[in-house]
């Protein structure tokens, strides 16, 4: 399914679920409900993913191989067997480092452009 | 109160697994128990904050359902749509090859009874390569319309294509045989599958296509008239006029033959069958 000769920069944009969860898949090996806690602890509770969008960009991450299924588990002993861990790959790393530097200049360019950033004023701004 | 909490863990459970069908089943197969599992947790940690919590919670999860359902179902139906073709193109594939070998039985066979048919491998490598391309090519693009119109109009064009093809690599049209004004044709040919390109092979634009196809063969003979190739004893401007007037009517006819069918049709029509 994962097509070769394929860039990071091939699969941009990312959809803000499919961000998310590489976002939580970066650090540590998680699964589902992991993946949809450590998002909403992330956000302070702005982005609260369900089972139906996890699960179906799930589906579509592990055909576009930017992430796979964990063999391991982290600690089987507490842990329901039913349960399917999640990793990030190499490619997933990539994919998720191109779509931060385009959303990173997206924010400067808004940043020339003088947009307001919500309540919080700029540094130095106005 | 906490036994209460687990029966409505259950209940809610039971109320999860029967909206879930509203996924596709090779989904719910694939993911449906992770799903279940990811939505009991969630449920217990709502139950447990308690309050209105619960309700919220249950809104969420019903608009997550029927978003992410209808995405899966979409996906579902494109790709059962991507494999149907598949097996059709497969199956046009088959039946194409095995008319054109039925075809190429033909010359084979008259070569065992008469001296006056003599083919080599190459003739048949490359009568069967036209025959087949041909053949292939009317299978997939006139399936994209839906009436007789538009399939005689898909027949007629590629019919006059494989005889401007098969006259000027056999005998050539202008001049003798290998003459470079031939070439000419290749322009005529490359006008018509450009503009079917453009047209995307919906019935207005293949008519303007095969019209510019028309325009293109008539110019050719213009050509061939001013260039004086009609001096050479091979082709006389009855033969040259003759010729070039027949494509120009066959892809003419292909032309009229597409604004017939877009005038049966309206042009999102243009769909394949079944």
């Amino acid at each position: 399914m994962v097509e070769e000769g394929r860039g990071p920069r091939d699969l941009l944009p990312l959809t803000p679920a499919v961000l998310h969860i590489l976002l939580a898949l970066a650090d540590e090996e998680r699964h589902g409900y992991g993946i949809m806690r450590e998002v909403e602890e992330r956000t302070g509770g702005e982005t609260r993913l369900g089972p139906g969008t996890l699960y179906g960009s799930i589906k579509r991450m592990l055909a576009d191989g930017l992430i796979e299924e964990s063999d391991e588990r982290p600690d089987p002993a507490m842990d329901d067997q039913r349960r399917r861990y999640y990793r990030i790959t190499d490619f997933g790393r990539r994919v998720a480092g191109a779509e931060a530097e385009r959303l990173q200049s997206l924010v400067s360019a808004a940043r020339a452009k003088k947009i307001s950033f919500g309540v919080r004023p700029l540094p130095g701004g106005s | 109160m906490s036994g209460a909490r687990g029966e409505d863990g259950s209940i809610s459970e039971r109320v999860y697994r029967l909206l879930m069908r509203a996924y596709p089943k090779e989904f719910r197969e694939m993911y449906g128990r992770q799903m279940e599992q990811a939505f009991l947790d969630l449920c217990r940690e709502e139950t447990r904050r308690g309050g209105v919590g619960l309700a919220r919670f249950w809104v969420r999860v019903g608009l997550d359902l029927a978003s992410s359902a209808i995405v899966e179902r979409r996906c579902a139906e494109a790709k059962e749509i991507a494999v149907k073709d598949y097996k059709m193109a497969y199956r046009s594939a088959v039946r194409v090859a095995l008319a054109t070998a039925f075809i190429l039985l033909l010359p084979l066979l008259a070569m065992q009874i008469t001296d006056e048919v003599v083919w080599d491998l190459a003739d048949f490598a490359f009568a069967g390569a036209l025959l087949f391309g041909i053949g292939l090519t009317y299978e997939l693009v006139a399936r994209k319309g839906s009436n007789i119109a538009y399939r005689s109009a898909v027949g007629v064009a590629l019919a006059a294509a494989f005889i401007l093809v098969w006259l000027v690599l056999a005998v050539g049209v202008i001049g003798r045989t290998g003459d470079l004004a031939d070439l000419m044709y290749i322009g005529v040919l490359a006008v018509g599958i450009i503009g079917a390109i453009i047209a995307r092979f919906q019935p207005h634009g293949m008519a303007r296509a095969l019209f510019a196809t028309a325009l293109a063969q008539a110019l050719v003979a213009v050509i061939a008239l001013i260039a004086g190739k009609h001096q050479s004893p091979i082709s006389s401007v009855f033969e040259l006029l003759g010729l070039d007037g027949f494509f120009v009517a066959l892809f003419l006819g292909s032309a009229w033959l597409f604004r017939y069918s877009a005038r049966e049709q309206p042009p999102a029509g243009a769909r394949p069958e079944g």
